[in-house]
């Protein structure tokens, strides 16, 4: 029997060797992808487990601070420190710090913004002429916003050098009567004797009329060149050296933190540059009257609150000081006596000529301010801002909504509360956060005072990783670059980062950090301070997780339901979250900058249990769709094996042969041929292995075989069965009948049509063969569209989408080719049936093409409906896994549909081109 | 038409040389009709087929209208296949069409100046079958098979139609009407006919007889 079998094989070794190629390619596919599935499903749970727990794994913020946009997307944003200036009371905190389960509770209490001014000297001595006197003015230029923000030029003062004496006027300890217009300056001595004052200035300040006013313009330095060692102005140019200064106002953000809190959080201790940590003991202390630097005079008495200061601002600001040099005729305006308004007026009106610029950074600026930190720097008011609204674009981005702030959020404490605070001036740009003022009450007899302990570097601060790492606004600006090519090319390719203007989107993270037990001394000084209710928001890392990624994430889901439920604040599961990006539309500011598309980096929650579903879904689907896919192409080549012999088995049937003895032969036939591609897949499997490093285990590779063998079986029962039920008749029918009912044909496509109508089972039975293919395409795609819709929109999802993307692929490419080969299958046997009708084609006279067309159009035909048929049933299928969505589902089924009829038409093609080499004559003669 | 020195040789399936046409010269003058007879596998179908440039000759040179057609491309050999109708012993009709789009089968791909139905419709009226147009081969005899395919090979105006034993497959009445038809139509159309066959009322109502042997002309009598 086994050698009749092997005959067999022999004899119709072309068959035989398709049915074997085909056998062999299911199997080593099955054995292979199913394995690679499982493999990849394992490293992707690695992958979310190594990134399961970020700095924190709880956020927990006040109650309502919670968006609705983030609660209905999942979401946190980036900036959601921003607008919480306090709503978390410190027995709430007290509570979350005992609930079992909690390892850490860290902190943050954001007090608000200090304005802080700091005289960046300008060295002119290179642009002075060998004349005796001249006088330079200077004018900053200040741009922000990668240069895209530029605010109208102001003038910072004027230089005067002369060769005459000059005498100081005023001072410590002198008293004179004082008027509203009383000046005092220094004295020139001219050479005809005659004493001028120069540089004027008021000896009581002037309030200022606006925050943004120009009122530095009146600020003059007098050199006389008898001793340039007498230093002008706040004495910082070198011996020698003249020149004039930029007064910088610099916001600076101020927090508390529980030092202990933050050290085990993110090691912050161990980034401080110079000077010392935060002590869990510091607090605000009392110190005596201070002697005041440069006289003999003391201060009051201040209250002293130890700070930690950041080495990077994370500020984009720039300066650039443009030194003019004015006519001779400038020197004298300055002797004329002028008042300094009236002198600042005429100097404007004389014609400049650029001789220098000197740029000055909001970094270099913030080195100086933090040397005068070291050395204390008092408070008068802070102020708060509001979060941040948004409003759907058009485009569907959030577009943050615009906001004023009237001039009296800068109310200055001093002269009674008459004037205004000197404010940036990037605060006169456009806000989208509504402004507070804390002013300083006066109350205490003793000034607020913060003195930097030490200097920390966020840049030292440890790595999390990138694809779970949540917002560390504390120590760093929200992640904002451009999301279109012109706001890339308008950004220059950087980052959008803040500015000093306290309203605008992006906020500063806090560059002054001082301890929770020096709350009281804001408390006591600026009443509005949210004293009940400090802390903003407390990031939680929960203790003992242990366990399967689900599992942890169930443990962590506990902790924080008991925090929710003790305190009644709002509680955000960052453990198992992802970065995401949303698209920020920002309007244009009022001084240069375009409006922007924008991307930032939220975090979305919830994402490792999207993943972990999402992949276990997907990996039970590409299982059952190999196998089905596989199983049914199988069938079908076991069924085309039985049809190519109908003849012989009906001949065998005429000479007596009982049906048992048929359908025994027919599956061992098969059973052999699944052995011999079984021996061959395995050899093909080792192969595969060594040549794409795939990383599957050996012993899949013995699985070849019996899958192989298993496979045949399976698809050679039917065939089998039904070749075993042949009537004798059969082996005399012709292979193809004429239809019943006849068709008008009147051209190429209605004679394939015709054709197709012939064989209505074997066309169907082509068409479900591809059905099966395309369906399964179908259902692949959706699943990955869904997958890559469900996790793709973080960073940990998108680097999981590529791990198991070429699984993906592989599982379509079998799809497809296994579906495709089918109707090739179906086709050719089909053809070739009737290929002495295509021979009398080629004999009346049409061309090649012409034949070509109507083999073509038969593919098409099965291609159509088979693909029409699949889509439908993949459709079906998919809403039934994914649910009813149109708008995920539509485009798999549509590309599946293409993708179907493609195939065929190019499989029909190949079958055409095969049948045209059939020697015409011969082909006539078989009929 | 003209044949010089025309040989064909086959392989046999266990590998030996098979000379169906040997050296076959000829001349055929327009209109003149042709019998081609000899005993079975004397190389009739083999030199019908050369001439009906569905086969290639190994050697010599076939001409028909001055052309040499072994220097023919594919394209020009299907234009050529359109000049010439053949008819074939076994009809070979399409079995899924009607008489008439049998009939229309050569013209379907292709343009034509003529109304391709009304065409196809007057030559089955001319072999006998207009009640028969809408009938598939399954539902005619072998006689109406036949003359569905004697219509099939003149839907072209061919000037040259090949006829490999018409009769071979018709009992004897049949075949003498098969004789008729093409006879008559031969005449009225001015046609060169010619027809393997071994049946001899066909070889007496023609104005040539060729006889082969083995693959060579052994007679050549008006």
């Amino acid at each position: 029997m086994l050698r009749a079998l092997w005959s067999q094989l022999l004899r119709r070794r072309g068959r035989a060797a398709a049915v074997a190629a085909g056998i062999l390619v299911a199997s080593v596919s099955f054995s292979l992808l199913t394995a690679a599935t499982t493999t990849s499903t394992a490293q992707v749970q690695g992958i979310v487990a190594r990134n399961l727990r970020p700095a924190y794994d709880i956020l927990v913020r006040p109650p309502g601070s919670t968006t609705a946009l983030e609660s209905s997307k999942g979401l946190v944003r980036d900036n959601y420190l921003s607008g919480i200036f306090g709503g978390i009371t410190l027995q709430q905190y007290a509570q979350i710090q005992k609930i079992s389960g909690v390892q850490l509770a860290a902190p943050i209490a954001m007090i608000g913004y200090v304005l802080q001014d700091v005289s960046i000297p300008i060295d002119v001595t290179s642009a002075l002429t060998p004349a005796a006197s001249q006088v330079l003015t200077l004018t900053d230029n200040r741009t922000t916003d990668r240069g895209l923000t530029r605010f109208s030029p102001s003038s910072i003062g004027y230089v005067y050098v002369t060769a005459d004496q000059l005498q100081p006027q005023g001072g410590l300890g002198i008293t004179i009567h004082v008027t509203p217009t009383t000046v005092i300056g220094s004295t020139e001595v001219l050479p005809n004797g005659r004493k001028v004052t120069v540089c004027p200035a008021y000896f009581n300040v002037p309030n200022l009329t606006s925050p943004f006013a120009d009122y530095q313009a009146q600020d003059g330095y007098c050199w006389s060149r008898q001793d340039l060692n007498a230093n002008a102005g706040p004495g910082q140019l070198s011996p020698g050296h003249v020149g004039g200064y930029l007064d910088v106002v610099f916001p600076m953000l101020v927090a508390a933190i529980d030092p202990v809190a933050e050290q085990q959080l993110v090691g912050l201790g161990n980034t401080v540059k110079s000077g010392r940590y935060l002590r869990p003991t510091d607090s605000a202390i009392s110190v005596g009257p201070q002697p005041i630097s440069g006289s003999n005079a003391t201060s009051a008495a201040q209250l002293q609150v130890p700070v930690l200061a950041t080495t990077n601002p994370f500020v984009d600001d720039t300066d650039q000081i443009t030194v003019n040099r004015l006519p001779a005729s400038a020197v004298g305006l300055i002797h004329r006596g002028l008042l300094p308004d009236q002198l600042a007026a005429a100097l404007a009106k004389e014609t400049p000529t650029s001789v220098k610029r000197v740029t000055v950074t909001a970094r270099d600026a913030y080195q100086q301010l933090l040397q005068k930190l070291s050395n204390s720097s008092l408070l008068d008011a802070y102020w708060t801002s509001g979060p941040t609204t948004y409003r759907q674009s058009s485009g569907g981005a959030l577009a943050p909504v615009p906001t004023t702030n009237l001039n009296s959020v800068w109310t200055t404490s001093l002269f009674a509360g008459s004037g205004f605070e000197a404010a940036p001036i990037d605060s006169s740009d456009l806000g989208f956060r509504q402004l507070n003022e804390a002013l300083r009450t006066n109350t205490s007899t003793q000034l607020l005072n913060l003195h930097a302990v030490g200097e920390f570097d966020p840049s030292k601060l440890p790595g999390f990783s990138t694809l779970s790492q949540v917002p560390l606004e504390t120590y760093y600006p929200p992640q904002v670059t451009g999301a279109d090519a012109a706001s890339q090319k308008a950004l220059g390719g950087q980052p959008l980062l803040p500015n000093a203007n306290m309203a605008g989107y992006l906020q500063q993270p806090p560059l002054i950090l001082t301890t929770l037990r020096s709350l009281p001394a804001f408390e006591q000084d600026f009443p509005t301070v949210n004293a009940t209710a400090p802390v903003s928001v407390v990031r939680v890392r929960v203790s003992g997780l242990h366990g399967s990624v689900r599992q942890q994430l169930a443990q962590i889901g506990r902790v924080a339901a008991a925090i929710r439920q003790a305190t009644g604040l709002d509680v955000d599961i960052t453990a198992g979250s992802s970065p995401t990006t949303e698209t920020i539309a920002l309007p244009a500011g009022s001084d240069g900058r375009p409006a922007l598309t924008l991307d930032e980096s939220w975090v979305r929650k919830a994402v490792a249990l999207v993943i972990l579903n999402a992949v276990d879904d997907k990996s039970l689907a590409l299982f059952v769709l190999i196998l089905v896919v596989c199983a049914f192409f199988l069938a079908n080549a076991a069924f085309a094996a039985v049809r190519t012999r109908r003849t012989e088995i009906g001949v065998l049937r005429c000479l007596g042969w009982p049906r048992r003895t048929i359908f025994v032969f027919i599956l061992g036939e098969v059973l052999l041929t699944g052995l011999v591609a079984g021996v061959l897949g395995t050899g093909l499997s080792a192969l595969l292995i060594v040549l794409f490093r795939l990383e599957v285990p050996w012993w899949r590779v013995g699985l070849v075989i019996p899958v192989a063998m298993l496979l045949a079986g399976l698809s050679g029962i039917v065939p089998a069965l039904l070749a075993a039920h042949a009537q004798p008749l059969d082996a005399v029918a012709p292979a193809v009948r004429a239809p019943r009912r006849p068709h008008p044909v009147r051209h190429i496509a209605g004679l394939a049509l015709v054709n197709l109508r012939r064989a209505p089972a074997r066309a169907a039975l082509a068409a479900a063969a591809l059905a099966v293919g395309i369906a399964a395409l179908t259902v692949l795609l959706a699943l990955n569209l869904a997958f890559a819709q469900g996790v793709v929109g973080s960073a940990l999802g998108g680097f999981v989408a590529n791990q198991v993307r070429a699984v993906d692929y592989l599982s379509a490419a079998l799809a497809i080719i296994l579906g495709a080969a089918s109707v090739a299958d179906v086709l050719y046997i089909n053809l070739r049936e009737r290929a002495s009708e295509f021979a009398v084609l080629s004999a009346v006279g049409w061309r090649r093409g012409h034949v070509a067309r109507v083999a073509i159009g038969e593919g098409a035909g099965i291609g159509i409906a088979g693909s029409l048929f699949g889509a439908v049933l993949g459709l079906g299928i998919a809403e039934l896994i994914l649910g009813p969505d149109l708008s995920l589902l539509a485009a798999p089924a549509v590309a599946a549909f293409v993708a179907g009829i493609v195939v065929t038409i190019v499989a029909a093609s190949i079958v055409a081109a095969t049948l045209q080499r059939l020697p015409l004559v011969a082909t006539l003669a078989e009929e | 038409m003209s044949l010089v020195a025309v040989s064909k040789t086959y392989r046999s399936g266990i590998g030996e040389s098979v000379t169906a046409v040997d050296a076959v010269t000829l001349d055929i003058p327009p209109g003149q009709s042709l019998t081609i007879t000899g005993r079975s596998g004397s190389g009739k179908s083999t030199l019908l087929h050369l001439i009906g440039a569905m086969d290639v000759a190994d050697e010599g040179q076939i001409t028909i209208d001055g052309t040499d057609i072994a220097r023919l491309r594919d394209s020009e050999r299907a234009a050529l296949r359109r000049r010439i109708g053949f008819v074939f012993q076994r009809f070979h009709l399409l079995p899924a069409l009607t008489a008439l789009d049998n009939v229309l089968v050569p013209v379907l791909p292709y343009r034509t100046d003529f109304d391709k139905v009304a065409r196809a419709r007057e030559l089955l009226a001319a072999v006998g079958l207009a009640d028969r147009a809408q009938h598939l081969p399954s539902q005619l005899s072998g006689g109406e098979q036949q003359r569905v395919a004697i219509a099939r090979a003149l839907v072209n105006h061919p000037g040259i139609v090949l006829a490999d034993e018409p009769t071979g497959n018709l009992d004897t009445h049949t075949g003498a009407e098969i004789v008729a038809v093409l006879d008559r139509l031969r005449t009225e159309r001015g046609i060169t006919l010619l027809v393997a066959t071994h049946d001899a009322s066909i070889a007496a109502s023609c104005d040539r007889t060729l006889v082969l042997s083995d693959g060579s002309v052994v007679s050549d009598t008006d």
